[in-house]
């Protein structure tokens, strides 16, 4: 048979991968000890899946005998009888839980099903449970009163567990808290708290149930609101059906333009259907035509633009930057020697004591009602405004600007002070670290966007690299585990702003910082390719878990856990003993089909001819992992001295 | 719902609040003419009157009180701060 060459492929394209993008000692499998519930969840999957296999073997055999090919019959066999089960077993207690149970309103319910998922670990059902309570509109942080008795059997049962409200801030809780942001109206939090997944790197993926459940939902409260930019954002980050259609409206919606076919039909092949049908409709409907469209009024004053923009800014609506500066420039016209001597002609006839006060005071007066303006206003400085900059420099624009750095800088100054003080005697509450960061991201990002690189370099050399360097080691070494995700995000967001500033030993130091967080950053093709070896590591968990002395109370014996680790952790043993093994399994297959035999001749020495070049692949794969292992904690001590 | 902006909240209200507009008198109106239509708006509001209740203003009308009629006569009573909301009620009628 020709799938366990398939399988054997896999695997090694598998353990290839967790070789190059596993991050350090606290990887996702790396010691992870076998729940019971592993075990329980493994043996109802094996059960069902034979289950499942035996219904549709009863159902597809005669017509997989139709089948004359050889090849094609094995791969419609790979497929019904593996490919088909393995895909039930996974994905339907989610989307059970997720897309019935939750969207009826019952989370114990959900969180029940969704514990019969196999693959999930005990920070997932966490995750999960906190990201059904936070699409529910329920604070995910907030102290639950006592469950009631049945609930409390229902958890101890399903080993569920107590939620933690200072639980682990994973990319789980992140999504949860921007969710629960957006639903009760913290639009600034919410964004941030989404924007954050940015600093991931290019391809590679939170948890995929996260890309799928949460930015979903996000995107479908954001189009709530109507704003279409956020929708867009996280329909490029996000996964699922409902991505490709949440794009497309975006993308009708803001350009007003898109493939109307194909919206149909990544509408009828997403979920959601009967919520995203009126954005659906909207962008079928015919457009009004440009005669019916609202016109703003002609005649309305730059003054009047002034008020307009107070109320917008008022109102909490956004405003544009470049709007402002082009009222600064209206404004700046007003102000000439004439209007000067206007005013201390009108102060004469009223009899006003101070009148060259009033004169100075009116420009001050609009300057701090423009630099409001600015400081809540969004988008960039036009190019034009440096490329003249001595033109501008004097003028009531060029104040703004200047004024607008200085406030940007303090605002980085401020937020940088907050972010975590290392010469506290109790380091703060992780989600303390956690806004303080986000606000300090947020400042420096501000200003890099709107003053360029070599404000940024001027920020970071003045103290931002030792703040955010520093914080992000402390955060990482005072949370351990439970602040792997959010110190994976600050180390990347150093290395992000170091390769920016050209500062290559930050960038380089830091990059391996990340590294050490744990972090697993598969693509979804990487993450396919894996699947094998969590299988592996799944049912060898459970074995070891069965067979562990330690289960009976004992301890166990040195001889059993060496070959319990070689078996688990050393891929010189397990590849060479698994490539044995499919090479034998296939010269069987070969023997009794005597026509083949001289295929099995040449194809064999081939075969070994492989499986030690894989041997030495891995040999050198195991030397390269135990020198990167090494260097990172050598690195993990240079770090503190900085 | 958005997050409102208390500065820019307060800038506007005082800009709609500028005693020309409050008063409905033009900027060059004399300090008898102010009393006068300040003494008539307070009776039309004492009295009930529907017309007295609210006020133009470049962004529409708004609602009139007893305590904004006052503050707008003390303010015009006082040169300097009549001379800069003379030059605001200048910007804000319409060419």
């Amino acid at each position: 048979m020709n799938i366990g060459a398939i399988l054997l492929i896999i695997y090694l394209f598998s353990r290839f991968f967790k070789n190059k993008d596993t991050t350090g000692s606290a990887s996702t499998w790396a010691g992870q000890e076998t729940s019971s519930r592993t075990i329980t969840v493994s043996v109802l999957t094996v059960l069902l899946f034979f289950i499942v296999t035996y219904v549709i073997m009863v159902n597809c055999q005669p017509y997989l005998d139709q089948i004359n090919s050889g090849w094609l019959r094995d791969i419609a066999w790979f497929i019904i009888y593996l490919v088909i089960p393995i895909t039930l077993l996974r994905c339907v207690p989610p989307w059970l839980a997720w897309r019935v149970l939750r969207h009826l309103g019952h989370s114990l319910p959900a969180r029940i099903i969704f514990w019969f998922t196999p693959g999930e670990a005990q920070t997932d059902l966490i995750g999960f449970a906190r990201l059904v309570e936070a699409s529910l509109g329920h604070d995910p942080n907030a102290l639950k009163p006592p469950p009631s008795t049945l609930s409390r059997r229902l958890r101890i049962f399903f080993m569920l567990g107590e939620q933690q409200p200072e639980g682990d801030l994973d990319a789980w809780a992140v999504a949860a808290d921007a969710l629960y942001a957006e639903i009760s109206g913290d639009f600034h939090k919410a964004a941030q708290y989404i924007l954050s997944f940015n600093l991931l790197p290019r391809r590679s993926q939170a948890p995929r149930l996260i890309r799928i459940f949460a930015f979903e939902q996000f995107a479908l409260h954001s189009a709530r609101r109507g704003a279409w930019g956020a929708v867009a954002g996280c329909a490029a980050f996000g996964a699922g059906r409902s991505m490709p259609l949440l794009r497309l409206l975006a993308r009708g919606h803001l350009t007003g333009s898109c493939n109307r076919a194909l919206l149909v039909l990544y509408w009828i092949i997403a979920p959601c259907r009967l919520a995203t049908f009126p954005y659906l409709r909207s962008l079928l409907s015919p457009q009004p035509s440009s005669d019916d469209q609202k016109v703003a009024p002609s005649d309305e004053t730059f003054q009047i633009e002034h008020l307009r923009l107070l109320q917008d800014a008022a109102e909490g609506r956004p405003i544009e930057l470049a709007q402002v500066l082009s009222l600064a420039a209206a404004w700046q016209s007003t102000f000439t020697s004439e209007s000067h001597a206007a005013i201390l002609a009108r102060g004469m006839a009223v009899g006003a004591r101070d009148s060259h006060g009033v004169a100075d005071a009116i420009p001050e007066e609009i300057l701090a009602e423009l630099e409001e303006l600015v400081a809540v206003s969004v988008g960039g400085l036009p190019e034009e405004l440096f490329e003249n900059w001595d033109e501008w420099r004097e003028t009531l624009v060029g104040t703004l600007v200047i004024r607008l750095r200085s406030r940007l800088f303090q605002n980085l100054e401020e937020s940088a002070a907050q972010f975590y003080d290392g010469d506290a005697e109790q380091p703060p509450p992780l989600l303390q670290c956690w806004n303080t960061w986000l606000a300090m991201h947020d400042a420096t990002e501000r200003l890099g966007y709107l003053m360029g690189t070599e404000d940024v370099a001027t920020a970071w050399y003045g103290g931002l690299q030792i703040t955010a360097w520093n914080g992000a080691c402390r955060v990482s070494n005072s949370y351990g585990s439970k602040g792997n995700w959010v110190s994976y995000l600050m180390f990347s967001w150093v290395v992000r702003v170091a390769d920016i500033v050209e500062d290559a030993e930050a960038a380089r130091v830091n990059r391996n910082n990340a590294a050490t967080c744990g972090i697993p950053l598969y693509t979804t093709f990487e993450s396919f390719l894996r699947l094998p070896l969590s299988l592996y590591k799944w049912f060898s968990g459970c074995l070891r878990r069965i067979c562990s002395f330690a289960w009976w109370g004992r301890e166990t014996p040195r001889a059993l856990r060496n070959i319990r680790s070689a078996l688990l952790d050393r891929i010189t043993i397990v590849l060479p003993v698994g490539g044995a093994v499919v090479a034998v399994s296939i010269f069987l297959s070969l023997w009794s089909f005597s026509d083949l035999v001289v295929g099995s001749l040449v194809g064999l020495p081939i075969l070994v001819a492989g499986i030690t070049l894989l041997y030495v692949l891995a040999l050198r794969i195991e030397k390269k992992r135990q020198q990167e292992g090494t260097q990172m904690t050598l690195e993990k001590e240079v770090e503190e001295t900085v | 719902m958005p997050e409102k902006n208390l500065a820019a909240e307060n800038m506007l209200r005082r800009h709609l609040a500028n005693p020309f507009l409050v008063l409905s008198l033009p900027v060059d109106a004399g300090i008898e003419q102010i009393e006068r239509q300040g003494q008539k708006i307070l009776m039309m509001l004492s009295a009930g009157m529907s017309e007295s209740a609210s006020y133009q203003t470049p962004l529409g009308s708004r609602s009139l009180s007893e305590e904004l009629v006052r503050e707008a006569i003390a303010e015009l009573r006082d040169p300097d701060r009549r001379l800069i909301h003379e030059w605001w009620a200048r910007a804000w009628r319409k060419p």
